[in-house]
C-alpha cells in the first residue's frame, strides 16, 4: 500500500466533493407555506390526519410512580373513548399513544424524539428528572406538554400546562389557612418539612414568603426521600415549639412525621402538599393521629367533591375499573385531558390543528373552567406565573371517599401577593 | 494481510456512520449520541480498570464534573444561574481539563490503594459531586439542573439554527445530524488514541503494573506515576464523555450522573471485555441502546405486553435481557466479547476484521493463545517484540485486575 496516502486523498477530495454538491441551505418548503395537507379550513400539522389526532404519554410504569400512573393511563384512556364517543375533537378520533420511560432521563429523551413527529402534544410526561429533559427540547419544537407535576421550575416553559396553582403557591396557603382557620398566632412558628429538590425547594419558597407576609417564624427541616424514619425531625419541630407542619414529601413521610409528633405529645395540624396523603394511610397504626390532626391542600379537586366534573371522573373511572385504586389520580388524569381538549378545541377554531396551533391556543385561554375539577377562571396567558392562587382544603376524614373530606376552596392574601421571580 | 483487511473494514464502517444521518429517524440519530458519548466514557473507563487495573466506581462523577464544566463555561449568566459565555470549542476542552485535574487530584488516594478499596473510595466521589452539584446552585441549578448551549465552530451551530436549513443529498440536517458528526469525529479520535496509548510505551507500563508492581518497579516504571497517568487520562475522556452527554441532552440534572451510570459503564467495559476499546465501543453499543430500542420497539415484540396491562413490559424485559447478557458473558465468553471475536478470527484462520468494531481499534493484539484471555486479566499482551519497549516481562498467566 505504497500509494495509500495519494488514493487517500483522491478519495477524500471526491468525497467532499460529492457531499459539498449535495449541500444545500435553501429550504424547498420556505416559501411553499404550511406543511400538511389542508383539509377543510384547518391546517394539520403532526399527529393529526383526516380522522385521528394522536397525542403522547410519557410516563412511568416499571419505575418508582408505576402504580399511580397506571391508574392515570386507564383514566386517560377512558376519557378519550368518552370524548371519541361523543364525536371527537375537530371531527376527529382523539388516539393516545403511551410510552414508558421508567423513570429514567434517557429513555424519556429518545422516546421523545421517536414520538415527536406523530403526535400533537403531549398530555403528560411524569417525574422531575424525566421531563426536566423533556421539556425544553418540547419547547424548541413548540409542542404542548402537561402534566409535569405541579413545581414552579416547568412555569418558565410556555408550552406547558400546569393542572392548577404550583407548590409554592399550596404552601402559601397552607400558611395563609394555619394562620387563619387554624389558630396559629401571630410571632409563632411554623415547621416546614421538605424534599430536596425541585418540589421541596418551590414548597418553602411559597412557605417562606406566605410566612413574612403573615409574621410567623419558619423552622425548616430537609429530607430527602429515602428519610422515612422523622423523628430527629419530629423533636427538633417539638423543640422550636412549633404551632403547624408544613409537609412537602410523600405518604410515607406523612405516616412517620404525625405518628412521632402524637407520641410526643405535639398536638399539631399537618398540611401536607399534593402528593403527600394516601388512603392506605387509614389503615395503618398512624389512623388515629391522622384524623386528628391531618390536611391536605390540592391542586385538583380531591375525590370525595361533589363538583360535577369530579363525579364524571369518579364515574367514569369505576365504569372502566371498578377494582382500581382510586385516589387523586383518577380526577387528576381526567382533568388533564380535559384542559387537553380544550387546547385542542382552541387550535381546531383557530383553524391551525398543529402541535403550534395547541401551544398558541393554551397561551390565549385566560379563563378555562373545568366543571370544579380545578378553580375556575384558570389563567394561562400570564408566563412564569401559576395559572390560580386558589386551592383544595381537605381534611383527613375515614367516612370520605378516599379519605379526604373538601373543607373549601381556599386562596389566602399571601398566595395572592406571591409571584416567581419577583 | 489481515492488517490490510482490517484497515479496509474499519474504513467501510467509517463509511457507513458517516452515511447513516442520510437515512435514520430521529429516535435512531438520538440513540446513537447515547451511544457514542458512552463509548468514549466507556473507551476511557477501560483504559483504567482493564490496562492499568485501578478498578473505578466514580465514573459518573468525572463525567458530571465534565458535564457541568462544559454547561458553565458556555452558558451565559441568568438571573437563576451564572455562566462563563466561553466558546463551545474552549468549554469542551476546559471539560476534559477540569476533570482530569480532579483526576490528578484525585490520584494521591488512587496511588495508595487498590481492588475493592480503591472501587469505594472513588465510590465517595459520586456521593460528593452529587451533594455539590445540588447544593452550588448558582453554578449548576441545583436539582433540575441548567440547560446547555448548543455547540458551535465558528457561526456553524450544531442545533437547528445557524444555518436555520441545511440539506445534504435531500436530507435536511437538523441539529441531531449535525451533532452526529460532532460526535463521531470525537469517538473516533478517542479511540485511536486510546488504542495507540494503549499498545505504546506508556500502555505497557500501565499493564506491568497491573500485572505485578513489583515487576514493574524492577524494570524501572515509576509505579505512582503510572497509576496517575492512568488516572488523568482516564477522567478527561469521561469528562469529554459527560461533555457530550450534556450535549445530545441539551440540559444536565444531576440525576444523570448517578451511581447507575457508573455501574453501567463498568457494565460495558466488563461484557465488552476488559482492557480492549473495541469492546468497550461494543460494551456502550449494547448496554445504551438496549432499553431505548426495546422500550421503542416494544409493540412489534408479540411477546411484549403493552406498558401499563401488567405483563411483561418492556423496561423489564430490557433489564432481564441485560443480566442474563452480563451473566452469559462472564461464564462463556472469557474475555468478553473482545475476546470471543479474538478467539473467533484466530479459529477462521486469523485473519478478517472483526466486523462489528473494527473501526474503532486499530491495535487490537493478535490473537493469543486462548488461556491468556482470562476476563479480568484483559486483552494487553505485553510480549509484542518491540526492541524499545521496557515491557519484556512475561507472565504465564496475569495476576486478577482487582485485587
Amino acid at each position: 500500500m505504497k500509494h495509500l496516502p495519494r488514493t487517500c486523498a483522491l478519495t477524500a477530495a471526491a468525497v467532499t466533493m460529492l457531499s459539498l454538491a449535495a449541500c444545500s441551505t435553501t429550504d424547498p418548503d420556505a416559501s411553499g407555506g404550511s406543511g400538511g395537507g389542508a383539509e377543510g379550513d384547518v391546517t394539520t400539522g403532526s399527529g393529526v390526519t383526516d380522522s385521528e389526532i394522536t397525542v403522547g404519554m410519557l410516563t412511568d410504569l416499571s419505575g418508582p410512580f408505576a402504580a399511580g400512573a397506571a391508574v392515570q393511563v386507564t383514566q386517560t384512556n377512558a376519557y378519550w373513548d368518552q370524548v371519541n364517543a361523543d364525536g371527537g375533537v375537530c371531527d376527529r378520533d382523539v388516539v393516545v399513544d403511551v410510552q414508558d420511560h421508567g423513570y429514567d432521563p434517557q429513555r424519556a429523551v429518545t422516546l421523545y424524539r421517536s414520538m415527536a413527529p406523530d403526535v400533537i402534544a403531549l398530555q403528560q410526561v411524569l417525574g422531575g428528572p424525566t421531563s426536566a429533559a423533556v421539556l425544553p427540547l418540547a419547547e424548541q419544537d413548540d409542542v404542548y406538554v402537561g402534566g409535569v407535576g405541579w413545581t414552579g421550575s416547568a412555569l418558565q416553559y410556555e408550552n406547558n400546562q400546569l393542572p392548577g396553582a404550583s407548590y409554592a403557591i399550596e404552601a402559601a396557603n397552607a400558611v395563609d389557612y394555619l394562620v387563619d382557620e387554624l389558630g396559629v398566632p401571630e410571632g409563632g412558628s411554623i415547621g416546614v418539612v421538605y424534599f430536596a429538590g425541585d418540589y421541596g425547594g418551590d414548597a418553602l419558597a411559597g412557605a417562606e414568603h406566605a410566612a413574612e407576609e403573615r409574621g410567623v417564624e419558619i423552622v425548616a427541616q430537609e429530607i430527602t426521600s429515602q428519610t422515612t424514619d422523622l423523628s430527629a425531625q419530629a423533636s427538633a419541630l417539638v423543640q422550636a415549639d412549633v404551632a403547624g407542619v408544613v409537609l412537602a414529601a410523600a405518604p410515607t413521610q406523612l405516616a412517620s412525621l404525625a405518628g412521632v409528633l402524637a407520641t410526643q405529645g405535639a398536638d399539631v395540624p399537618i398540611v401536607g402538599m399534593n402528593p403527600t396523603f394516601n388512603p392506605s394511610l387509614l389503615g395503618s397504626p398512624v389512623a388515629d393521629a391522622l384524623l386528628a390532626n391531618a390536611y391536605s391542600i390540592t391542586s385538583v379537586a380531591p375525590y370525595a367533591s361533589d363538583a360535577p366534573g369530579v363525579q364524571a371522573a369518579n364515574e367514569l373511572y369505576a365504569s372502566v375499573a371498578p377494582d382500581g385504586d382510586l385516589g387523586w389520580e383518577v380526577p387528576l388524569a381526567y382533568v388533564q385531558g380535559e384542559l387537553l381538549r380544550q387546547a385542542l378545541e382552541g387550535a381546531c377554531e383557530s383553524g391551525e390543528l398543529t402541535p403550534e396551533g395547541v401551544v398558541a391556543a393554551l397561551q390565549e385561554s385566560s379563563s378555562v373552567d373545568t366543571d370544579g375539577l380545578l378553580p375556575d377562571g384558570l389563567d394561562y396567558s400570564q408566563a412564569g406565573q401559576s395559572p390560580t392562587t386558589t386551592v383544595y382544603v381537605s381534611k383527613v376524614d375515614a367516612d370520605a371517599e378516599a379519605g379526604l373530606a373538601l373543607l373549601e376552596e381556599f386562596s389566602g392574601p399571601s398566595a395572592e401577593s406571591f409571584s416567581y421571580g419577583g | 494481510m489481515s492488517d490490510l483487511l482490517r484497515r479496509l473494514g474499519g474504513l467501510a464502517l467509517l463509511v457507513v456512520a458517516l452515511a447513516l444521518p442520510l437515512v435514520l429517524n430521529d429516535f435512531w440519530l438520538q440513540t446513537g449520541l447515547f451511544v457514542m458519548a458512552a463509548a468514549i466514557g466507556a473507551v476511557g473507563l477501560t483504559l483504567l480498570v482493564g490496562v492499568a487495573g485501578q478498578l473505578s466506581l466514580g465514573h459518573a462523577a468525572f463525567a458530571a464534573i465534565g458535564a457541568y464544566v462544559y454547561a458553565w463555561s458556555t452558558g451565559e449568566t441568568t438571573t437563576s444561574v451564572t455562566g462563563g459565555g466561553l466558546p463551545p470549542l474552549l468549554g469542551l476542552a476546559l471539560a476534559a481539563l477540569v476533570a482530569a485535574g480532579v483526576g490528578a487530584a484525585f490520584s494521591p488516594v488512587a496511588g495508595r490503594l487498590r481492588g475493592i478499596y480503591l472501587g469505594l473510595a472513588t465510590l465517595g466521589l459520586v456521593f460528593i459531586v452529587r451533594h455539590l452539584l445540588l447544593n452550588l446552585t448558582d453554578w449548576t441549578g441545583g436539582f433540575t439542573g441548567r440547560s446547555v448551549e448548543s455547540f458551535a465552530l465558528g457561526g456553524f451551530s450544531f442545533s437547528n439554527r445557524d444555518p436555520d436549513y441545511l440539506a445534504v443529498g435531500g436530507v435536511e440536517f437538523e441539529g441531531l445530524h449535525r451533532l452526529w458528526y460532532l460526535f463521531l469525529l470525537l469517538a473516533v479520535v478517542a479511540c485511536w488514541l486510546a488504542g495507540n496509548l494503549r499498545a505504546s510505551r506508556t500502555g505497557r507500563a500501565w499493564a506491568n503494573v497491573r500485572d505485578s508492581e513489583t515487576a514493574a518497579a524492577a524494570m524501572g516504571i515509576g509505579v505512582a506515576r503510572a497509576k496517575a497517568a492512568a488516572f488523568v487520562v482516564s477522567s478527561a475522556y469521561a469528562g469529554t464523555a459527560g461533555a457530550m452527554l450534556a450535549l445530545a441532552y441539551g440540559r444536565v440534572a444531576p440525576d444523570v450522573f448517578s451511581l447507575t451510570a457508573s455501574v453501567d459503564f463498568l457494565v460495558m467495559i466488563v461484557l465488552g471485555g476488559l482492557g480492549s476499546v473495541a469492546g468497550a465501543v461494543v460494551g456502550a453499543l449494547f448496554v445504551t441502546a438496549l432499553p431505548l430500542v426495546l422500550a421503542e420497539y416494544s409493540s412489534a415484540l408479540p411477546f411484549l405486553a403493552a406498558p401499563g396491562s401488567g405483563g411483561l413490559d418492556p423496561s423489564t424485559a430490557s433489564r432481564i435481557v441485560y443480566g442474563v447478557a452480563i451473566i452469559a458473558v462472564l461464564v462463556f465468553l472469557r474475555g468478553g466479547l473482545a475476546g470471543a471475536g479474538r478467539r473467533l478470527r484466530h479459529r477462521l484462520g486469523g485473519g478478517g476484521p472483526s466486523g462489528d468494531a473494527g473501526t474503532t481499534d486499530p491495535d487490537t493484539p493478535g490473537p493469543g493463545p486462548a488461556g491468556r484471555t482470562a476476563p479480568a486479566s484483559g486483552t494487553t499482551d505485553p510480549s509484542t517484540p518491540d526492541g524499545s519497549h521496557p515491557a519484556a516481562v512475561t507472565h504465564p498467566r496475569s495476576k486478577e485486575t482487582t485485587r
